[in-house]
This record gives structure tokens, sequence and C-alpha cells, in this order.
């Protein structure tokens, strides 16, 4: 599967459902299962790497205002 | 038989001391006061009832000595007194004198007749002008929040204009005003006309307040305040008129008509001052207000804004918190998932296995069937074969070879 530009959360993480519900049909071709597995598996660190860094970016936005 | 003229102006002259030996108290106007060499002459008259004709005249002198004793008896209400216009009871001597004729020589005057008939009058115009609706058109103005530009209708030696004029001045608030002198008698027959004439001179636009003052004076000098003229230009002034004409007991006609009237020249300064000091901590109690409303305002913002502040940290951290409990499911998931997958297709792997198996010739073979091959071929139809062909024919375990006969 092709790497998107500009991945977005809320793309990533509609395309991982997809995945899921793919994988719970079990609709996929084993040809095709190790590839979407990796991709999942890209998805799901993509998502965790975006929550970090907005829970850390949060996190400095609201110290400096509630004091 | 005839007269000299001088012996008939004995005789009349005689006949005159026999009959009118005292002094006689006559009533009668003043239609011309003049004063020479000390001596006081004066026009008498007396008017018709409805006051226009003219029905008697005589001439009278008050000699400079009496002149004296009236002012030490009277004191300032003789000056007044003598006004042209003013109405009079004066004690009278007769005289004729053969060159100079018929005089009348002034022995007293009561003051009190004077007074009382200025009440009457004073009385009539009040009347007349509350009839006209006057005594409260100038009280209808509403002074300015300030009053800084002052037209003062006041004479230039009048003795309270010193005092208003420094009261204003030095006034310890350090207010800055601005005079302009509209110069009037204050005193005397030509009030009314002067009066009328600067208030006409007087621009509405140019100045908050017309001030008439005066210093003190006796109580019949203030009679002309009680004309009815007077009045009425005044009440209908274009601008709220101030009154301070000095006086401590009784109220002119013109007190009533003004907007406000005060006894002195100084009170007229001090109600000014008092008037602006009163504007100005209304300023600085609204502005109290308005400084006070300001931080009230501000801390409600701020408040409201800190509230903000803490929702959209918490509403972030729970969504945040939402979507990594998803993810979590999701990859923890996962793994079982992908096994799943694969397990079921390994299920199916063995199924298409079993069929092939038991779809396979193996199962022929062991019902006691077998297979006949020529040549490693399968050979479905027998006349297919020849005599002498050698063919296989394959059991479950083993294999025989023959020829065809």
């Amino acid at each position: 599967m092709k790497k998107k530009k500009e991945l977005s959360y809320d793309s990533a993480l509609a395309e991982l459902q997809e995945l899921v519900g793919q994988l719970q049909e079990e609709v996929i071709s084993m040809d095709d299962l190790s590839e979407k597995a990796k991709r999942a598996a890209e998805l799901v660190k993509f998502c965790q790497d975006k929550l970090r860094k907005t829970e850390e970016e949060l996190k400095g936005l609201f110290e400096d205002s509630t004091t | 038989m005839s007269y000299s003229l001088f012996e008939l102006n004995e005789f009349i002259r005689q006949v005159l001391a026999l009959n009118l030996s005292d002094g006689l108290w006559v009533r009668c106007e003043l239609a011309q006061v003049k004063h020479s060499r000390g001596h006081c002459y004066l026009d008498l008259v007396q008017k018709s009832e409805n006051g226009e004709a003219v029905i008697a005249q005589g001439n009278a002198v008050i000699w400079a000595k009496k002149l004296r004793t009236l002012r030490q008896k009277l004191g300032l209400e003789s000056d007044a007194l003598l006004q042209e216009g003013m109405e009079v009871l004066i004690l009278v001597n007769v005289e004729f004198h053969e060159r100079f004729g018929l005089k009348l020589i002034v022995a007293d005057f009561d003051p009190s007749y004077t007074l009382g008939k200025l009440a009457t009058k004073r009385r009539e115009t009040l009347m007349q002008l509350q009839k006209e609706g006057l005594l409260e058109k100038n009280k209808k103005f509403a002074l300015p929040a300030v009053v800084q530009r002052i037209a003062i209708l006041s004479s230039e030696n009048a003795a309270g204009l010193k005092d208003f004029l420094n009261e204003l001045s030095g006034n310890d608030f350090g207010y800055a005003f601005s005079f302009h002198l509209f110069p009037v008698a204050m005193q005397g027959v030509k009030v009314s006309a002067e009066i009328a004439k600067e208030l006409k001179n007087i621009d509405a636009g140019l100045y908050d307040v017309i001030v008439i003052i005066r210093g003190g004076g006796s109580k019949l000098d203030l009679a002309a305040f009680d004309e009815y003229e007077i009045c009425k230009n005044l009440s209908q002034a274009s601008l709220p008129v101030i009154a301070g004409i000095g006086h401590e007991v009784d109220e002119t006609v013109l007190d009533q008509v003004v907007h406000t009237s005060l006894k002195t020249p100084t009170a007229v300064a001090g109600f000014i001052i008092h008037h602006n000091l009163r504007f100005e901590s209304q300023i600085m109690q609204l502005g109290t207000e308005v400084q006070s409303s300001a931080n009230l305002l501000l801390n409600d913002q701020k408040l409201m804004l800190q509230q903000l502040f803490q929702s959209v940290a918490q509403q972030s951290d729970s969504e945040l918190q939402r979507q990594k409990m998803m993810l979590g499911f999701i990859s923890k998931e996962l793994p079982s998932l992908l096994k799943t997958n694969i397990t079921s297709e390994l299920t199916r792997l063995d199924m298409l296995e079993k069929s092939v198996l038991f779809l396979g010739p193996d199962m022929t073979l062991r019902r006691g069937f077998s297979i006949t091959q020529k040549d490693g071929k399968t050979i479905d139809n027998g006349s297919k074969l020849k005599p002498g062909d050698e063919i296989e024919t394959i059991f479950l375990n083993n294999k025989v070879t023959s020829i065809v006969k």
C-alpha cells in the first residue's frame, strides 16, 4: 500500500478501523494479510505518536495560563 | 381805584399767611428733583386717577440746612426718597414772595407713606406678572452644568461688583471665569430703561448666565427693582438670571422673577462656585464608578477565561485519553485478529485437503476397483487397445503387467 503524503490522525484512525473491520469479517486475502498487518501496525504507531505529541503540547499550553 | 403789582402780591402774601400759617401735609409725586448749591428743588405733580394727566402742579424747595437735618434724621432713605417718580407725603409751609411768587418750603417728609405706596405698587406689579406667567418664566431655565461665562448687569462703581469679581477670581478651586460688564445705573429713574437696553446687547450664545448685582443700599433705592418693566424684561431674558442686589430684609419683585435670588454679590459668586464644584464632584464620582465597573468587568472576564482554559484543558485531556484507549484496544486486538485470520485459513486448507483425499483414486481402489494404464496413460475405454499391447493394472497396494490377447 502506498504511503500518503500528509497523513492525518483522523484518516489514519479511519483506515485502521477499516482494517480491523476487514480482519473481523475475515475478508482479507492471505496474499495481502501480512502487508495489511504491517500497515495496521504502522498506523497504530502513527496514531500513538500523534497522541503523545499532542499530549506534550497541551501540557505546555495550559501550564502558563492557569497560574 | 387800582393797585400796584407789589400791593397785589403783598395782599396775596398776607391772605396766605393768615389762612395757611401752619405747615400742611401734602401728598404728591416728585416730577423732577434738582440739587443746586446744597438746596434741593422739587417739581411736584398730582396725576389723574388713570395716571396719565397732570391735574395739579407746584414747586417746592428743601433748603440746604433743612436737607442736612433731614439726612441726619432719615439717613440714606432721604436721598432714596428724593427721586423722580416717588410718591411722597411732605410737610410744607406755603410761602408767597412778592417778587418770586408761590413756593412750598419743605419742613419734613414721611418715608412710611412712600414705602406704603411702594408696597401697594409692588403687590400690583407682582399680581400683574403672575397673571402673565412671568414669575416662573426665568426659573424654567436649567443652569448649565458649569457656569463660567458671566454677563454682569451692574454699575461700574457699584460697591458689590468688586467683591463679586474678587470672590470669583480668587476661588479656591482654580475655576476660570470670563466676565463682561454691561453697565447700567443701579439706582434712580434710569435703571429700568438701561437694563432694558443692555439686556438686548447680551448675546445668549456667548454667556452661561446673567448676573445682576449691586452693593447694599436703602430700602427706597430698591424701589426700582419693583418696577413692572424691569421685572418683565428680566423674566424674559434669554439666559438664567442670578440676582444679588444687596438687601437683607425684604425681597424685591425682581428677586421673585429671576432664576435664583441671593442676598449679596458675594453670595452670588459663592453660589456659582458651589454650582461648579458640585459638577466637578459629580464627574469625579462618575470617574470612580467607571473605574470600579471596569475592574469588575475585567475580573469577570478573567475568571471566565480561566474557566474556559481549564475546561479546554480538561476536554482535550479526556479526548486524548479516549483516543488512547481506543488505539490501545485496537493494537491489543490486532495480533489475535491476525492469528484468527491465519487459523481460519489453515482450517480451510485442511478441509480442502480432506476433500481432495476423498475425491481422489485411493478411495476407489480401496473399494476393489483398479486402474488400467498403457505407457503411463489411463485407459478409460477397452476398444482403444489392440492384441499384443502391454498394459499395467494398478491396485491399491501394487500393480501387475499383462498382454492383451
